[in-house]
């Protein structure tokens, strides 16, 4: 009779060090890298999106209808306020027909065929969000079929909330700006009067709930305020979205540039209708 | 097996529905009722360890689909904790208090490894605080989320009895 040779507990610990490194290399890898889902994870993720669209449905149903009937308790406020509005409107509608008929006959002249500001419109319903804490993505109810393709800008009535980051036949996945990640920059203009002082939009801080912008070296002041939006370069976002409006101006450790916080223009915790643009000529 | 399918696909869905609800910025009401699912069904596998393990790794994979568009991420935490959930409850029984304690434990590994798994994938600086105030931000609503599922399951197992190990 033979003995069976028992391996030695430390090889077995040395083996197991061994593959817990190989699957964490794996895994680093697979979160990192940008890529497209397989065909059977698309498959996979629309089915389970499709039923949980359907369960949420009569959840949303009662929900929509309980802001309706909280939105009549003040409307008679929102008239007299929208009445106001009203009477702008036909100013700001002359000046935007005169700005495009300039603005086309430039594009003629120096023979341009888009300019970073045009885009097509996509509206779409969240059907999911991700709370995984530093995730702080949504997923919406359009995906390739539709057109929507990675890296669009998804935005709101009051200005951009995130970018596209992978899409399925029927659904996609938005990052929000919120999103903790260090990778996520995105190139910012500061209106002060007729001109823009330009920075880099760095990061979400949690605890303030402000956006940062880093990279001013410019010395002019920027008041509080000030309307901040993107500058369209970068190929993702087109130019004259809204972010937000700035709320502090401070110098960098090293005193050399300016950073500035800006406070959100969209509600990231009331995300139900979003629409994706798409740039034209993309 | 019903209890057990029914269970998991409930909290699956039910993470996802009740999300929609949860501020981005809740200190208090993240739920991870997937991860907590594991921790109620593992009572029905007596015997089969292994067939509970497949499970939690077949929930992890959908998760990593659905919610985090990662694919090996949380099929690889869900088997783990499957393993670390075994452990538990070779030392301790299955009752409404252990389940009120092997909650936090739980998700405050969870949370751990997959922080650890961003921050070397170059997403985030590490920072204790950040990590703290995702801990404890999930600790409440999947401990409630926990007690209510138990009393549940285990009522319809006395009823129809079901044999779950205690």
């Amino acid at each position: 009779m033979y003995r069976k040779k028992r391996i030695e507990k430390k090889y077995i610990i040395l083996i197991s060090v061994v593959i817990i490194g190989i699957l964490l290399g794996l895994i680093t890898n697979i979160v990192r890298t940008n890529r497209t889902l397989s065909p059977v994870e698309k498959s996979i993720k629309d089915t389970v999106l499709l039923g949980n669209k359907v369960l949420y449905a009569p959840i949303k149903f009662v929900k929509d209808k309980i802001k309706t009937y909280q939105d009549k308790q003040n409307l008679y406020k929102k008239y007299q306020a929208l009445e106001k509005k009203v009477k702008e409107t036909d100013l700001i509608n002359a000046e935007r027909l005169e700005l495009k008929k300039e603005l086309n006959t430039m594009k003629k002249t120096l023979e341009l065929n888009q300019t970073l500001g045009e885009s097509n419109y996509l509206n779409a319903t969240v059907v999911n969000r991700n709370l995984g804490y530093w995730y702080n993505t949504i997923t919406i109810d359009k995906g390739s079929n539709n057109g929507v393709k990675p890296d669009m800008a998804v935005v709101v009535s009051e200005g951009l909330i995130g970018k596209v980051t992978k899409t399925t036949n029927f659904n996609s996945t938005v990052k929000l700006l919120t999103s903790d990640d260090i990778n996520n920059k995105i190139s910012v203009k500061i209106q002060i009067g007729d001109q823009y002082v330009y920075g880099l939009l760095s990061g979400f801080n949690q605890k303030k709930k402000t956006f940062t912008i880093e990279g001013i070296s410019s010395n002019m002041k920027i008041p509080k305020d000030s309307l901040v939006t993107t500058t369209g370069m970068g190929d993702i976002f087109p130019s004259g979205i809204v972010i937000g409006k700035v709320k502090k101006v401070r110098t960098d450790n090293f005193d050399l540039a300016k950073t500035v916080d800006v406070v959100g223009s969209a509600d990231f915790d009331d995300l139900t209708y979003v629409t994706v643009l798409k740039r034209k000529g993309a | 097996m019903v209890i057990v399918i029914v269970t998991a696909i409930v909290s699956f869905f039910l993470e996802s529905i009740v999300s929609n609800f949860v501020a981005l910025d809740s200190q208090l009401w993240i739920p991870l009722f997937s991860l907590v699912s594991l921790i109620i069904i593992y009572p029905y596998f007596k015997g089969q360890e292994q067939n509970y393990l497949k499970v939690c790794a077949l929930i992890g994979f959908c998760y990593d689909i659905v919610f985090t568009d990662t694919l090996l991420m949380n099929f690889v935490i869900f088997i783990g904790i499957g393993v670390l959930i075994q452990g538990i409850n070779h030392i301790f029984s299955t009752n409404m208090i252990n389940i009120c304690f092997m909650v936090p434990v739980i998700v405050a590994l969870y949370r751990l490894v997959s922080y650890l798994i961003l921050c070397l994938a170059g997403f985030f600086h590490f920072e204790w605080q950040s990590l703290g105030v995702s801990i404890y931000s999930s600790l409440l609503l999947n401990i409630m989320y926990a007690v209510i599922v138990y009393l549940i399951t285990d009522r319809i197992a006395k009823r129809y009895r079901i044999y779950k190990v205690d």
